[in-house]
């Protein structure tokens, strides 16, 4: 049942406020903005941010497809692995591999290794009878980033040479843009020169900063994983991301300008309807002192709105808010992200069985 | 009956609609390009491939484009923002020494390191605060399929980059004519305090007229496409 959950996405609507930082520059080392609704808002790019949870999750110890040079000897292992003698199994890894990649590295997962030696094995190890045709057929089929490369079925791979091999990108992140008016400052500072004995600065320079309370918007499809992973597959491929989404902090200026903040709140959808991420048109204004309060609201009340003009078309399945309720954790979110999802999976695949059997 | 036009609402901060670049400069144009809207489509059918005959036969209808920008505070006039200038570097501070960050860093097409470590400026232009009202004529048989499609999309809709994700509902309705979709674009505009900016017509008629590379005969690896001409007009008739 791989498509009961077609185009089902899980929705990240997230506000995070940062301090004084310069999370993502230009060219010229000014902090990233946009214009929307006519002022200036603070920006930190889609890949920027992109590029922090995929570390994330390597360190979180998702388990990466292998990426290597050595294709022949990865598949070699795995017709070893099928009962191939030393010979047979050099012989087949070394025409599959050539097949697959020239000099360049692979990115290639347990799992397709094993299909592909499962073909050597079907053809009784016998490289004359490996033929390319049906290799490429069988490597189509072997597209599983499953369990063993998750960051494939997330973040989507690309084989020059294979285009077949190549996977779609599950995630899409968009550009976090700040709720409210921004304008960058610049601090001036000097060095001195601890062996200078005239009082003089021997460095001069500014560094331009803001801060800011940014609206990120993450769109996970479904649909594209549950083609590859299995139900627990699945759940930990949900867990995984979202841990990353929200241990992720862009690595700019970290040294200098330490800005190391949490989500503060966030929403969470697990919908079938087109993709909508909230626009902030009326840049929001402080109160109390602070962007943070005013930018909830105004996210809640577009979001509610959104909800019941569109009724039925919206496609929602649940949501969830995350950071009011004390007793909420980002755990608890996970876990009823992924329990929405084994439901579905259930509920879809009873409905698609039952007139079959009427 | 005659091919019915389906009105798309495309909006967003910012969206991205290149016709012509490649390598590390990304450019866009000001308004929606053919072949970004037939991709929406084509995204919205879960359709991946080269897709030549639904291509074909999607490309044959008119599409038009009306430009709403956001009201000038002194004048009564639509304000078109600079594109902005998006600056990225790929595969810098990777540790190369880690076989799998090692793989972030771009390579030569040799597959070997490339002097002075791999890192690449590249520069994506990305329209800023408009809407753009498409008018998109599609043949009557696919008309019931691409609607439902639109409404609950196979796959992510974007607005022309993946990161340019929509802020309002996409399909807007269905109409026998671009007279009557255009109308109700004018109404949902004004509900939305946006001001005219702009259109742009297929075909030759009054105004600029520009050419186009932007009929896409096959998408997949290999993309092709084919020219045709628009008139840019900055009036209201």
């Amino acid at each position: 049942m791989s498509n009961c959950l077609n185009s089902i996405r899980i929705e990240y609507h997230i506000l995070q406020s940062f301090p004084v930082t310069c999370l993502n520059r230009d060219d010229v080392g000014a902090p990233k903005t946009a214009l929307v609704g006519g002022v200036t808002r603070a920006r930190v790019s889609s890949q920027c941010w992109k590029r922090q949870v995929r570390l994330a999750l390597s360190e979180l110890g998702v388990k990466l497809g292998t990426r290597t040079k050595k294709v022949a000897e990865f598949i070699a292992e795995a017709c070893r692995k099928m009962g191939a003698n030393e010979e047979m199994a050099l012989a087949c890894s070394e025409k599959i591999a050539a097949y697959l990649s020239d000099d360049t590295l692979l990115f290639i997962s347990a799992d397709e290794a094993r299909c592909l030696a499962e073909y050597a094995k079907e053809q009784a190890f016998d490289v004359e009878k490996i033929k390319e045709k049906e290799l490429a057929k069988v490597a189509k089929k072997a597209i599983t980033p499953a369990l063993d490369a998750l960051d494939i079925a997330l973040f989507g791979r690309m084989v020059a040479k294979t285009a077949e091999l190549n996977v779609e990108a599950a995630a899409s992140f968009s550009h976090a843009i700040s709720t409210h008016k921004v304008s960058n400052e610049v601090e001036f500072f000097t060095a001195l020169d601890d062996l200078e004995q005239t009082q003089r600065s021997a460095h001069m320079g500014s560094l331009e900063f803001n801060a800011a309370t940014y609206y990120r918007y993450i769109s996970l499809d479904i649909g594209q994983l549950a083609q590859t992973l299995s139900t627990k597959e699945l759940q930990i491929a949900v867990k995984a991301f979202t841990q990353a989404l929200f241990l992720a902090v862009p690595s700019a200026r970290q040294t200098t300008m330490s800005g190391a903040s949490p989500w503060d709140f966030a929403r969470v959808f697990v919908r079938k309807g087109q993709r909508l991420q909230v626009p902030f048109e009326s840049a929001v204004k402080a109160e109390n002192g602070s962007y943070l309060q005013p930018s909830i609201v105004a996210m809640k009340s577009w979001l509610d709105k959104k909800e019941k003009l569109s009724g039925s078309l919206f496609g929602k399945i649940t949501s969830f808010d995350w950071g009011e309720d004390d007793n909420f954790s980002i755990d608890d979110l996970i876990n009823k992200l992924t329990n929405t999802l084994t439901d579905q999976r259930v509920e879809m695949t009873t409905q698609v069985l039952q007139p079959e059997l009427g | 009956m005659t091919a019915p036009y389906l009105l798309l609402w495309l909006e967003a901060p910012l969206q991205a609609w290149g016709n012509d670049s490649k390598f590390g400069r990304r450019d866009t144009l000001t308004f929606p390009t053919k072949s970004g809207v037939l991709g929406l489509i084509c995204c919205a059918l879960g359709a991946g491939g080269e897709q030549r005959e639904l291509l074909s036969e999607l490309s044959e209808g008119d599409m038009q484009i009306v430009a709403f920008g956001r009201k000038n505070s002194k004048e009564d006039r639509a304000v078109r923002q600079p594109l902005l200038m998006d600056f990225q570097m790929v595969g810098s501070g990777y540790d190369d020494s880690d076989p799998w960050q090692s793989l972030l860093i771009p390579k030569t097409s040799e597959g070997k390191k490339a002097v002075g470590g791999g890192t690449k400026l590249t520069y994506r232009y990305y329209v800023q605060d408009m809407v753009f009202a498409v008018l998109l004529q599609v043949p009557e048989r696919h008309c019931a399929n691409i609607v439902q499609h639109l409404i609950a999309p196979v796959w992510d809709l974007y607005l022309g980059r993946k990161c340019c994700a929509p802020t309002e509902i996409i399909y807007q309705g269905t109409f026998e004519s671009a007279q009557v979709a255009g109308e109700k674009a004018v109404a949902l505009a004004t509900e939305k305090q946006r001001l005219f900016s702009f259109r742009v017509l297929q075909g030759e008629y009054e105004g600029e007229v520009i050419t186009l590379n932007d009929v896409p005969l096959c998408f997949g690896t290999q993309k092709q496409y084919r020219d045709r001409r628009v008139t840019l007009q900055d009036w209201q008739e």
